[in-house]
């Protein structure tokens, strides 16, 4: 695990006035308010990666203000994470970063999940956005 | 049930009888609770007045609803308008789990701003 991108995200969050706490919550590795709170569940989160995936959505979402209410639809819902993902993916993991790491041979979702230091299944995502997006070109044979 | 209920939510917030019996009385005036009160209570000999039980419930953090037994959720819902983000999977609906987990984190944000103040 890279370390140093880990504390990059918690520095980051502390510079846009995030009070980030540890809460033993039942259904959640992690849930943040526009005030400026971020409450983890360290007991939830699996890996170093998946910590660094959580701080860069959360990111995402106070960088956008992409919000709900426990009355939200399930779509509007949707709809507010959906926003902090695609942020992030174009702020840090923007297609032509993707395309050199698999230029220079890294063309298995987990290959990349590694070089990356996250998930697995976020690279996943990230790779079907980009592609439905017609913003990552894949050759046949390079089809993830 | 209350008595049981207060037993259990004073020991998860590491008060002895006597440390809530000091903490209720500095911080409601005209307290004058005793530990040998609040034992009564735990173990159903005395009926603690309404009024005790709200001030006891606002001191350990719960609803009254708890204390007494009526609710399993311990502390009061977020507000409808709270506006708040998950990480993970966007569920259909929220169950009780979700709920609970919203109005821990609402609490103990709302804990940290008053001691950060």
């Amino acid at each position: 695990m890279d370390t140093a991108a880990l504390r990059a995200c918690y520095a980051r969050l502390e510079a846009m006035g995030v009070d980030v706490f540890t809460c033993p919550m039942q259904n959640h590795k992690a849930l943040c308010s526009p005030d400026g709170a971020l409450a983890l569940n360290p007991a939830a989160i699996e890996s170093g990666a998946e910590e660094q995936a959580i701080l860069l959505h959360e990111e995402g979402h106070f960088a956008t203000g992409a919000f709900y209410t426990v009355q939200s639809p399930y779509t509007i819902r949707q709809k507010q994470e959906n926003i902090a993902n695609r942020y992030i993916y174009k702020r840090y993991f923007p297609p032509q970063r993707l395309q050199s790491a698999m230029a220079a041979g890294l063309r298995e979702p987990w290959q990349l999940a590694e070089y990356f230091d996250l998930p697995e299944a976020m690279i996943r995502e990230m790779l079907d956005y980009y592609q439905a997006q017609g913003l990552l070109e894949l050759c046949p044979e390079e089809e993830l | 049930m209350f008595g049981q209920r207060l037993k259990e939510t004073r020991k998860a917030h590491h008060y002895t009888l006597e440390s809530l019996a000091e903490a209720y009385n500095a911080r409601f005036a005209g307290g004058g609770l005793s530990k040998g009160t609040l034992s009564k209570y735990e173990n159903e000999k005395q009926e603690p007045l309404s009024s005790v039980v709200g001030n006891l419930a606002e001191l350990l953090g719960v609803t009254t609803d708890y204390l007494l037994g009526r609710t399993d959720h311990s502390l009061p819902p977020a507000p409808d308008n709270q506006l708040f983000a998950a990480y993970g999977d966007v569920k259909e609906a929220l169950d009780d789990a979700d709920l609970d987990d919203i109005a821990l984190f609402m609490r103990m944000k709302a804990l940290r701003k008053q001691q950060k103040l």
